[in-house]
């Protein structure tokens, strides 16, 4: 119950017929979306389904070889309807992995297309061992 | 628990016994939704309805717009299609392979007929948002009582 919307000292307002159309105020979800991870010697790919989420409000972080990606998703409302069937929720997804190998942060490359964010971490490549020839007499 | 990593939002180094009990859990899941309407079925749908028209919406991320089929029948709505397999690279590793792939198919009951030549589709960011308007047989109508 919300109480702190009444005002106080103000006549009693008649109750308004009940307002189904309007979303529950509860805080917004956070999921984790279901992924795929694969890793060739040179990359990890890491595919998550983030339905409903523009590219401007997918945020991706990697800090040493942990990755890290948020996508904040606008529910969507229509006036006038009253909801009937809810089977996903629309709130934040989140997630985050390690990676047992360091990440070349200035190649990760991340895409969306149909609802689906596509992240590419090609793994920092250690220093080549120097072959030395020696000579032996 | 395999289910404190989805919303405790910890990073979780990879442990491939972890993984593998983890993929089987998702793909029991997968095997076992049903395809009846009010079930949890694939794909999730939000359904929104007002005295006229409904809207059903559905996330079907990674499902490109002509491998959906919407077809309507008096009052039940079906949503076919299939979902395309990301092409690996080559030598890859799977560590984690939650997305399901393959064929999907849901038929929703909706609260009245439907004016099928007017349903209209819109597919964005993989989320698709069907409306339907009610069949103009099938609105409630208002009866003038004459007086005598």
């Amino acid at each position: 119950m919300n109480t702190e919307r009444q005002e106080v000292g103000t006549a009693a307002e008649p109750i308004p017929p009940t307002t189904a159309t309007e979303a529950p105020k509860r805080p917004l979800r956070v999921r984790a979306p279901r992924v795929d991870v694969t890793e060739t010697p040179q990359a990890y790919f890491v595919i998550a389904d983030v339905p409903g989420v523009p590219m401007n409000a997918i945020d991706v972080t990697v800090e040493e070889n942990r990755l890290e990606f948020s996508a904040r998703r606008t529910p969507a409302h229509y006036d006038g309807y009253t909801p009937a069937l809810r089977q996903y929720e629309e709130g934040e997804y989140r997630r985050a992995f390690s990676m047992p190998e360091a990440i070349e942060r200035e190649k990760i490359h991340a895409d969306l297309r149909d609802g689906v964010l596509r992240i590419t971490l090609p793994k920092a490549q250690p220093a080549q061992p120097h072959k030395v020839s020696v000579q032996l007499g | 628990m395999l289910r404190t990593q989805r919303f405790g939002f910890s990073a979780p180094a990879w442990s491939p016994a972890r993984d593998f009990t983890r993929m089987q859990h998702e793909m029991d899941r997968f095997f076992q939704r049903g395809n009846d309407s009010y079930a949890p079925g694939f794909p999730p749908v939000n359904v929104f309805t007002s005295e006229d028209q409904v809207i059903v919406s559905a996330e079907l991320p990674g499902v490109a717009a002509d491998a959906v089929d919407i077809s309507v029948l008096d009052d039940t709505l079906t949503i076919k299609g299939a979902r395309a397999a990301d092409e690996k690279p080559e030598g890859a590793v799977a560590h984690h392979q939650e997305r399901g792939t393959g064929d999907f198919s849901r038929k929703i009951q909706l609260p009245f007929r439907v004016e099928v030549g007017s349903v209209d589709a819109s597919f964005e960011n993989g989320v698709l948002e069907i409306t339907l308007p009610r069949a103009e047989v099938d609105r409630p109508r208002r009866i003038a009582v004459k007086s005598a």
